[in-house]
């Protein structure tokens, strides 16, 4: 049964988008399922690390066909200097991913080079670029712990998650790294962020093998190892800011195709008219690790604090549901009802979380979608088309952009621009900062009102060629309207300018599809996040264990 | 040094729009420096110039427009035709089925060349390039499909020429079958496993462009980066 998608007006709404939580066709999952169905190993090969934690590192994850190397250096920070701004100049562990295994020359160019990061300089034959800071209290805390034979505390596992946290991870082309159409055809590499998620993946086993190195070199005798269900639940942190909030606007066609994989696997599940008893045990078996999940997410902000104590409630109803009509799954079309019924009774969070569900439960019917991901494509114009046509192209799909009111000053109070620091992006109010004259192109509703203008004043069968020859400064919004009418998820349908935008739930999208957990606001601009948390351990993965870890909770207290 | 081509895209997209050019031409000015560099055309120097020419005024936007005969496309008098506008509004009058351009005074004709093949790769056009002398002489280049057919000599005098006439007509590609093919219309792999290696001097003249679109930063600013004061702990 086919059935019909969610329109994008009802998608692609800042605050729907912000509440958005990770599927297994997240680039994490999807990436993970990948590597263990090739069989993909993982070896550390080498390891010139001191007894304090500092040196370099180099460990392998090896593809039937291909060889990627982290290759790690760890240094000694200056309290005074840690910073997970982008604009930090010096950090506790830098990274390079190398495209096959590097050479002692290698290493010794990579050392001049990535702990400088930016200021670095890159070749082809480097892939991804990153660094991390040690959660330093939780770092320390694991080293005492493990060097006095005992695992950590659970609660500061719990309330932490991670020994490092990425501050940035570079690819495609950043810095003279290489370009992605280098790897984009190899198997496993297709995806969109899988290599600078391989990286994080890697991060992830050099933070578990540095904090043991540690805890082994200070205590040999009494040292013990982590326990593989602490470790599993120790992923990186990831502290992001604006950087990624521009991405969504800049990539329509990328950004389409991610809602569009993501709609259409709703619509494939809402479309089973039935569903098989594993499937509804699944369910039940989610929901329950799923409000534990939730329980176990404590944030100190406290709009988003809100939203987890609405999101519990939520919870407990919708089990309420499935406790008050045991047989809900033998109706007709049982995944449908129950996403009507989250849709009219439900918060957002709730209905979104609901979506994680019911496509994690269907992957045999949705995985392939993850090949549908990315695109090489870009945008483009058609110089044919009538004024006229571009009317109708206007009044479809941007009838949103012609309601804003800019004549209120709220409503374009906001402009994005990047500072000359580390060119950062950022959000400046217009009437109180520099720099409007430099905005990003962010300000759809308004360019789309210039563009009505114009059209209103043309020829009405005018073609696009003649109109842009006229007006070559509509040709970046006539070639985004253009775009947006063939990939009708492209655009957020929402003013990016106004006084009330959330930059805060661009982020979340994003980072939802990244496959993040644990969203912890630190302000309406930058969150921190934690990544590959509850995923299966290299040595898991090599033996394909441990692959469902959505939502993963922490694990029972070890001795 | 070696740069990424994604770097170059990007940097001199950002350098048209420093220069003044609107997005959309700025998005076309670095897809053409793209093209050019994985196929190791010329050098930053080609697209440097054009940057040059139309932020010292030596070049300037479409001035005038006529339609008839054919559509003619000039600059003002006393400067050439930029290349950042050239390139884009002829294709894009090609493709909407006008049978033949003339651009006068063209200041980077190379530029053009490339605009042309990336238009015929997208509409799967024929396009033929015509370079006007001043002597009279006229030199062909055709586009077909994202191609480039032409014999070696003829596209060096693409490289090297500077503020000619320039003619594009709509052709059919099977008419072309017989001309050499000087690029395919896919970039060949292994230009990315080596990188672009370009000179440092052009690459930072181009990078000041890009940086007249970067906003110094000040207090206020910082705060509209979103860093609180538990950055880290």
């Amino acid at each position: 049964m086919n059935f019909p998608l969610r329109p994008p007006e009802q998608v692609m709404r800042l605050d729907r988008m912000g509440s958005f939580f990770a599927t297994r066709l997240s680039f994490m999952p999807s990436l993970l399922r990948h590597m263990a169905g090739q069989d993909w190993r993982i070896e550390r090969i080498r390891w010139d690390i001191d007894d304090d934690g500092f040196g370099r590192a180099v460990i392998c994850a090896k593809s039937p066909e291909w060889i990627y190397s982290l290759v790690a250096f760890s240094n000694y920070l200056d309290p005074k200097l840690r910073s997970d701004r982008v604009i930090a100049e010096a950090w506790d562990a830098t990274f390079v991913l190398f495209d096959g295994e590097p050479s002692d020359d290698d290493l010794d160019r990579l050392a001049q080079n990535a702990p400088l990061q930016e200021a670095g300089r890159y070749l082809p034959s480097e892939l991804v670029l990153s660094r991390a800071n040690k959660s330093v209290r939780f770092f320390s805390h694991v080293v005492d712990r493990l060097a006095s034979g005992k695992q950590p505390d659970l609660d500061l596992l719990g309330s932490v998650g991670y020994l490092m946290r990425t501050t940035a991870v570079y690819g495609n082309g950043k810095f003279g790294v290489a370009d992605r159409a280098k790897i984009a055809k190899r198997p496993g590499m297709s995806g969109p962020f899988r290599v600078e998620l391989l990286t994080v993946y890697l991060i992830r086993a050099f933070t578990h093998d540095l904090v043991e190195h540690i805890a082994r070199c200070r205590a040999p005798e009494t040292f013990v190892p982590l326990h593989p269900d602490y470790k599993r639940h120790l992923g990186i942190g990831n502290a992001t800011g604006l950087g990624m909030a521009p991405f969504l606007v800049s990539h329509p066609i990328l950004i389409h195709n991610w809602m569009h994989a993501r709609e259409t696997a709703l619509a494939r599940v809402r479309g089973q008219i039935k569903a098989d008893p594993e499937r509804l045990e699944h369910f039940r078996y989610l929901l329950v690790r799923a409000r534990q999940h939730v329980a176990e997410w404590n944030v100190p902000d406290v709009r988003q604090t809100e939203r987890i104590t609405k999101l519990k409630t939520d919870l407990d109803t919708l089990r309420s549901w499935l406790e008050d009509d045991p047989h809900w799954g033998t109706q007709s079309s049982p995944w449908n009802w129950l996403y009507k019924k989250a849709e009219a009774e439900l918060s957002l969070e709730a209905q979104e979380m609901v979506i994680s569900f019911l496509v994690e439960v269907h992957g045999d019917l949705v995985d392939e979608l993850t090949e549908t991901m990315s695109t090489e494509d870009y945008e483009r114009h058609d110089p044919t088309m009538t004024v006229c046509g571009l009317k109708e192209l206007v009044q479809q799909h941007y009838a949103w952009a012609l309601e804003v009111d800019l004549t209120q000053p709220e409503s374009q109070q906001r402009f994005w621009y990047v500072s000359e620091e580390k060119l950062e992006p950022r959000f400046g109010d217009r009437y109180l900062e520099d720099g409007a004259d430099k905005e990003m192109p962010h300000a759809i509703a308004r360019e789309i009102q210039h563009l009505w203008q114009v059209l209103d004043g043309s020829d009405s069968e005018e073609n696009t060629a003649a109109l842009l020859l006229r007006y070559p400064e509509l040709r970046r919004t006539v070639r985004r309207m253009q775009t947006v009418s063939k990939h009708p998820y492209a655009e957020i349908k929402d003013n990016l300018v106004a006084a009330n935008c959330l930059p805060i739930d661009l982020l979340r999208c994003k980072l939802s599809f990244f496959g993040a957990a644990k969203f912890d606001p630190k302000s309406d601009l930058w969150t921190r996040i934690t990544l590959y948390q509850g995923a299966p351990l290299p040595e898991e993965l090599c033996r394909k264990q441990n692959l469902d870890w959505s939502f993963p909770v922490l694990p029972q207290e070890v001795a | 040094m070696k740069v990424s081509f994604s770097e170059i895209e990007v940097t001199f997209r950002k350098a048209a729009l420093g220069a003044g050019t609107p997005l959309g031409l700025a998005e076309d000015f670095g897809r053409v420096n793209y093209w050019l560099e994985t196929r190791k055309i010329g050098s930053l120097s080609v697209g440097l110039a054009a940057l040059n020419a139309f932020d010292t005024e030596d070049s300037g936007s479409v001035a005038t427009v006529e339609s008839e005969p054919e559509w003619n496309l000039s600059p003002q008098s006393g400067q050439k035709l930029s290349a950042l506008y050239a390139g884009s509004s002829a294709c894009d009058l090609l493709c909407a089925q006008h049978a033949a351009i003339h651009l006068r005074k063209v200041d980077v004709p190379l530029l053009v060349l490339v605009s042309a093949v990336l238009a015929s790769s997208e509409y799967s056009l024929a396009i033929q390039i015509e370079l006007l002398s001043a002597d009279g002489t006229t030199e062909v280049v055709f586009c077909d499909c994202g191609m480039v057919r032409a014999d070696a000599a003829v596209l060096e005098r693409f490289t090297v020429a500077s503020a000619l006439d320039m003619r594009l007509i709509r052709t059919s590609s099977g008419q072309l079958r017989n001309y050499p093919v000087a690029f395919p219309a896919k970039a060949p792999d292994e230009v990315f496993t080596e990188g672009a290696t370009v000179d440092e001097t052009e690459w930072n003249r181009i990078e000041q462009y890009a940086k007249r679109m970067l906003v110094p930063a000040s207090e206020t600013s910082r705060t509209g980066a979103g860093a609180g004061e538990i950055d880290c702990d």
